[in-house]
């Protein structure tokens, strides 16, 4: 389902070049579930945003669902974004001037999806993350526990072939973020979704079936 | 739909701001219609003027002037010369003699009637066009000074929108962000920033037009007292209203296709994550 072959990324440090991806490989199958983990500055975040389809590699080739996302123009990345890639992040990106059911409908919107199934759709995943009754609320007046809920409930409203999660649990108390994290397991279960969770955490990596570890900007598994 | 969608969400949400730009812009657009009906309506009669040109004696009286000794002088002028129908109007500081007909050779003699009674007296002659160009011309300062505003306010106005739309694009970065991971691209952001911002523009135009209707024939009061001269709306004012559009519009627009083009997700998830 998704094959990463030879991933490369540098960036440009002043005069030097600094070397985060060194050829990257990875291969999942459908709903697979793997978990990342590496030092603060190894690259991971990085690797997140090239499978996210916001950050192109340098070189190597990038398939996702038969796509081949490094060949695609920013537009298509952009719909694929929409139609197939669920992004959980530390920080939330919610639409602060939105509520809830709006915020979960923005990847349907954009997707082109009509207002009567993308409201239904948003209620759906409002209620899989146990919000539903805080549909017409605005995101500001919500708890951080309750604005990563209305994160993930957008991350799979679109039933994504593949949720990437970033920290997910970063900006949680450990209570809560137990919570999220079973969440969001569960949830990529049910939806048969790939999940992807880069962390740092060795409870939340333990989670998922597959666990890698990023080092010298290189991908291994354990 | 959605981008629409979106763009009406924003406009609400920041409809305070938009309802205060809005107000500038339509006063910018009302003096600059206005104006722009002044100048045409001039321009229009006083070339299209088909009047017979007419000879006027104006008389500006002196405040201690005997007013009845001068009515019953021209009366008596009048009606010696009846052949030539001459008109009389007494306008309180000015006495108007007016005929169809040349009255040149009667100007010395009603001349010299008049300075045994008033010592000094003005006496000027002038015909219709003339007459009408001098109205005018009286008019079209005053339409300078207010263009010289509209200039001044189409100038702060498009500041101001520069600066909004400046403001607009640091504030929304959060938003941009969100709504790029969520499968927008930029380009389509760009386009519905354009149309929103521009929609406020439309507006504030379609509103200064009707106001500036409003406001062109008051435009008359600032000429001269009499004046056959009317303003009234017109269509070709609405060049001045489409070239100040484009103005208030094309600098900001650049600046907002050019700023969001160097828009980077990867930076700006950095930034918020720190």
């Amino acid at each position: 389902m998704l094959q990463l072959e030879n991933i490369t990324k540098s960036f440009r440090d002043g005069d030097s070049e600094l070397s985060v991806l060194r050829g990257v490989d990875l291969n999942l199958d459908d709903g697979d579930q793997a978990s990342i983990m590496g030092s603060s500055g190894c690259g991971k975040s990085t690797l997140l945003h090239i499978l996210g389809g916001i950050e192109r590699a340098d070189s190597g080739s990038y398939t996702l669902d038969g796509d081949r996302l490094t060949e695609m123009s920013p537009a298509e990345l952009a719909e694929i974004r929409a139609r197939k890639i669920g992004m959980v992040f530390q920080s939330f990106f919610l639409v602060k001037s939105l509520d809830c059911i709006e915020n979960v409908g923005l990847p349907l919107g954009y997707a082109g999806v009509a207002t009567k199934e993308r409201r239904e759709r948003a209620l759906e995943a409002l209620d899989a993350v146990g919000m539903a009754d805080m549909a017409k609320k605005q995101v500001t007046k919500l708890s951080g526990g309750q604005m990563q809920r209305v994160a993930i409930a957008r991350a799979i409203v679109s039933r994504p072939k593949l949720l990437i999660c970033d920290e997910p649990t970063g900006s949680l108390d450990s209570t809560t973020a137990e919570r999220i994290i079973e969440l969001i397991g569960d949830l990529s279960r049910r939806n048969g979704s790939t999940l992807i969770i880069v962390t740092h955490d060795r409870n939340v990596a333990e989670i998922c079936e597959r666990r890698f570890v990023m080092s010298d900007g290189i991908l291994s598994e354990i | 739909m959605y981008t629409l969608h979106m763009i009406l969400h924003y406009m609400r949400h920041y409809r305070r701001q938009y309802i205060l730009l809005a107000v500038q812009m339509t006063l910018a657009f009302a003096i600059i219609f206005a104006v722009g009906s002044a100048k045409y309506s001039i321009d229009y009669q006083v070339a299209a003027s088909d009047l017979p040109d007419r000879t006027s004696f104006i008389v500006s009286l002196h405040d201690d002037a005997d007013r009845d000794a001068l009515a019953s002088l021209t009366a008596d002028f009048v009606a010696a010369h009846s052949e030539r129908n001459i008109t009389v109007s007494d306008l309180g500081s000015m006495y108007i003699i007016e005929s169809e007909q040349d009255l040149d050779d009667l100007y010395d003699e009603y001349a010299e009637l008049l300075v045994p009674l008033y010592g000094t007296l003005t006496l000027s002659k002038q015909n219709q066009r003339d007459m009408l160009e001098n109205e005018g011309v009286g008019v079209e300062n005053i339409s300078q000074i207010l263009e010289f505003i509209a200039a001044i306010v189409t100038f702060v106005t498009t500041i101001g929108f520069i600066g909004y739309v400046m403001l607009f694009l640091i504030e929304r970065e959060h938003d941009i962000l969100a709504a790029y991971l969520c499968g927008a691209g930029l380009t389509r952001q760009i386009i519905s920033t354009v149309i929103e911002t521009a929609s406020v523009g439309l507006i504030s135009a379609v509103l200064g037009v009707a106001l500036g209707s409003v406001l062109a024939p008051m435009l008359i009061i600032f000429g001269m007292s009499r004046t056959s001269l009317t303003i009234t709306p017109q269509p070709a004012a609405l060049l001045g209203i489409l070239g100040t559009l484009l103005i208030i519009y094309i600098i900001p627009a650049i600046i907002c296709i050019f700023r969001m083009r160097r828009f980077d997700p990867i930076t700006a998830i950095r930034r918020e994550e720190n």
